[in-house]
């Protein structure tokens, strides 16, 4: 009997748990409109307008499943870190290095059929961004550096390295790198789903979906994340049971690297087809939102990713149909994050005073 | 109404049933020396010019439990870190059943039969937010048949559990219950069932008692009584005067990184084990006096 009712009262807790992120979300959408009423315009005509940008038609669905690849992966590559303990603000950098390199690789190694040339492209561009991320894990492994400082400096390294490397690449005078080889292109989904056609989303989108299921895999049914996440919660305890924690802090790192880089190597292959210069600015700092709205889930990063997604590429029929500036969206955003990771606020407002602890 | 009742009897009414606070065990079947540390030496992890282990040496006969006393922060620590493999000895070296141990890895303890039971168990001994199954497999997770090929065997995890958890007597409501929300004894115990599970030749138990319930002491007690009188050795670090002197054999004192007396359990006494932990040689007390 009382175990029953502690089985009951467990579930409710973790429901009450699970239910924490889309609370955050309905909030962040009710400020929102607070703030529009303020800015004297109406707030449902704003999120009819979009909703309908982002989901109105299959077209438009396909650009927000293509909006949300980016950040699903940068989601995954800051959630595995977190599992290891590690805060990798470095996701941006490391994302731009993958598209950096794969751009390269997809328009200067020449004369390999597809499916040599396509592999390649894709995994040299994830290497690079998996050694990019190996310097702030092997600082921090060896040494103590924190992580948050060297990302952070990392990303304008690389901020930088990507504007010179565009310059001397350019044959244009766009501010892009040259096209990538037919060789080295994702394909539209359209090519496969005739209702995609006239949408962006790629192959990659559903590449983004497999590496969600690898992750979660990699990280609950491995001896690499039971190591990790080991370390993660408890490093004293990891070591005492023979785990090396320097050895993990590098490994995960690397991953979450590789996984940064593939939302790069996305956006070059699958979108742009070469390096623009500003591709994916800020798409780093969404995955840490896309990250923490999950919770560090590698599945419910698919469905954060996608949300947080489709506020961006509803963003723009939104401006031009209901006149709301975009920029409603980044408050909007903030918002949400705001309210995960304070999510005391959210019990307190949803479920009232009394205290639990919920873990 | 205090005065009407004693320790004994709150135990018991406490447990629910009779409760052995002083252990009654046999005396020790010696065998070869298990344990073996030979001039050993440590500096301190933060200050290299301080000597925190300074010339220790001890022997762990089979079938015998060997108790450290002495105030806390005289090096008791420092020893089981070294001999764990936490930390590095600067000179000296350790044997374990014959083979050299000195500066092994913590991955490789259990696989030298070396079982341990850190001082801390919520910081170094379990894995609050990890399952109590996945807390049981903790140091031997990576080796079959618990993974193959890097893969964890779920399957097996769960039958480990399955188990141990009625062996050790861990009261929970399932094996996949989070470590952290068990009472401290019943934590205690999954480090237990984990590290008796290889069937260790030498246990190094530190503080293995501190706030747990009465009756998960009097279940780890017999548990390392148990071993004793099967012919293994027991290295006890406690800072419980009561508990060294009702479980050891022998009792080595510690003060300020040396070994300042070893003595039989049978010649001495609280008081004058208290003498020696704070420093004095060779206290001339009485026996009961």
């Amino acid at each position: 009997m009382n175990k029953k009712n502690n089985q009951k009262r467990l579930l409710m807790q973790n429901l009450k748990k699970q239910l924490i992120p889309v609370l955050a979300v309905l909030l962040a959408l009710l400020i929102g409109m607070i703030i529009l009423l303020i800015a004297k315009r109406n707030p449902i005509e704003a999120y009819i307008a979009l909703f309908k940008g982002s989901f109105g038609d299959l077209s438009r669905f396909g650009d927000t499943l293509q909006r949300s690849t980016p950040i699903i992966f940068t989601g995954l590559a800051v959630a595995f870190a977190f599992r290891c303990g590690l805060f990798n603000i470095g996701v941006e950098g490391q994302l731009l290095i993958g598209a950096l390199v794969s751009a390269y690789v997809g328009y200067y190694v020449k004369g390999l059929p597809m499916i040599v040339h396509l592999p390649l492209t894709i995994i040299s561009g994830m290497i690079a961004a998996g050694i990019w991320a190996a310097i702030p894990a092997i600082l921090k492994a060896y040494r103590g550096v924190h992580e948050v400082i060297t990302t952070i400096m990392l990303n304008y390294i690389a901020i930088s390295l990507l504007a010179y490397s565009i310059e001397t690449l350019r044959n244009s005078p766009i501010p892009k790198t040259p096209d990538i080889l037919d060789s080295a292109k994702l394909a539209k989904l359209g090519e496969f789903l005739p209702f995609f056609k006239d949408s962006s989303v790629n192959i990659g989108f559903v590449l983004a979906i497999v590496t969600c299921f690898l992750v979660y895999f990699i990280l609950w049914k491995t001896v690499l994340g039971y190591e990790v996440r080991a370390v993660g919660y408890s490093p004293l305890a990891a070591e005492d049971g023979g785990i090396k924690i320097s050895k993990n802090i590098i490994y995960a790192m690397i991953i979450s690297g590789m996984l940064a880089g593939l939302g790069g190597v996305e956006g070059v292959l699958g979108l742009k087809h070469s390096l623009v210069s500003g591709l994916y600015d800020g798409y780093g700092f969404e995955g840490i939102a896309v990250a923490l709205l999950a919770n560090n889930n590698p599945i419910g990063i698919i469905i954060s990713g996608i949300l947080l997604g489709s506020l961006s590429s509803g963003g723009l029929y939104m401006d031009m149909a209901a006149n709301v500036p975009q920029d409603i969206i980044k408050i909007i955003q903030a918002l949400i994050i705001f309210f995960v990771v304070a999510n005391q606020i959210v019990r307190f407002i949803v479920y009232g005073k009394k205290k639990e602890v919920l873990l | 109404m205090t005065s009407e009742t004693n320790e004994k009897e709150l135990a018991k009414m406490m447990v629910g049933r009779e409760v052995i606070l002083y252990v009654e065990k046999q005396p020790p079947k010696l065998g070869k020396d298990v344990l073996l540390i030979k001039d050993l030496y440590c500096k301190s992890k933060t200050e290299h010019n301080i000597l925190k282990l300074k010339k220790i040496n001890l022997t762990v006969k089979k079938g015998e439990i060997l108790g450290i006393a002495g105030v806390a922060g005289n090096g008791q620590n420092e020893l089981l870190e070294v001999l764990t493999g936490l930390q590095k000895a600067s000179s000296g070296n350790i044997f374990v059943n014959g083979k050299d141990i000195t500066n092994i890895s913590p991955k490789d303890i259990k696989f030298n039969k070396i079982a341990h039971i850190p001082e801390d168990r919520q910081k170094r001994g379990l894995v609050l937010n990890y399952s109590i199954a996945e807390n049981l497999i903790m140091g031997y997770h990576f080796k079959k048949p618990f993974a193959k090929n890097g893969i964890i065997q779920e399957d097996i995890v769960n039958k480990h559990a399955d188990d141990l958890i009625p062996k050790f007597d861990i009261r929970t409501p399932s094996k996949d219950t989070k470590a952290r929300s068990l009472s401290g004894g019943n934590q205690q115990k999954i480090i237990i069932a984990r590290e008796f599970f290889l069937d260790p030749e030498l246990l190094i138990a530190s503080q293995p008692t501190r706030g747990v319930d009465v009756g998960a002491i009097e279940f780890i007690h017999r548990r390392i009584l148990e071993l004793r009188d099967k012919g293994r050795g027991v290295l006890l670090i406690s800072a419980e005067l009561q508990e060294i002197m009702s479980l050891s054999d022998r009792i080595a004192v510690m003060y300020e990184g040396e070994i300042v007396a070893i003595v039989d359990v049978k010649d001495t006494t609280e008081n004058q084990l208290g003498l020696m932990m704070a420093g004095i040689k060779n206290p001339k007390v009485k026996r009961g006096g």
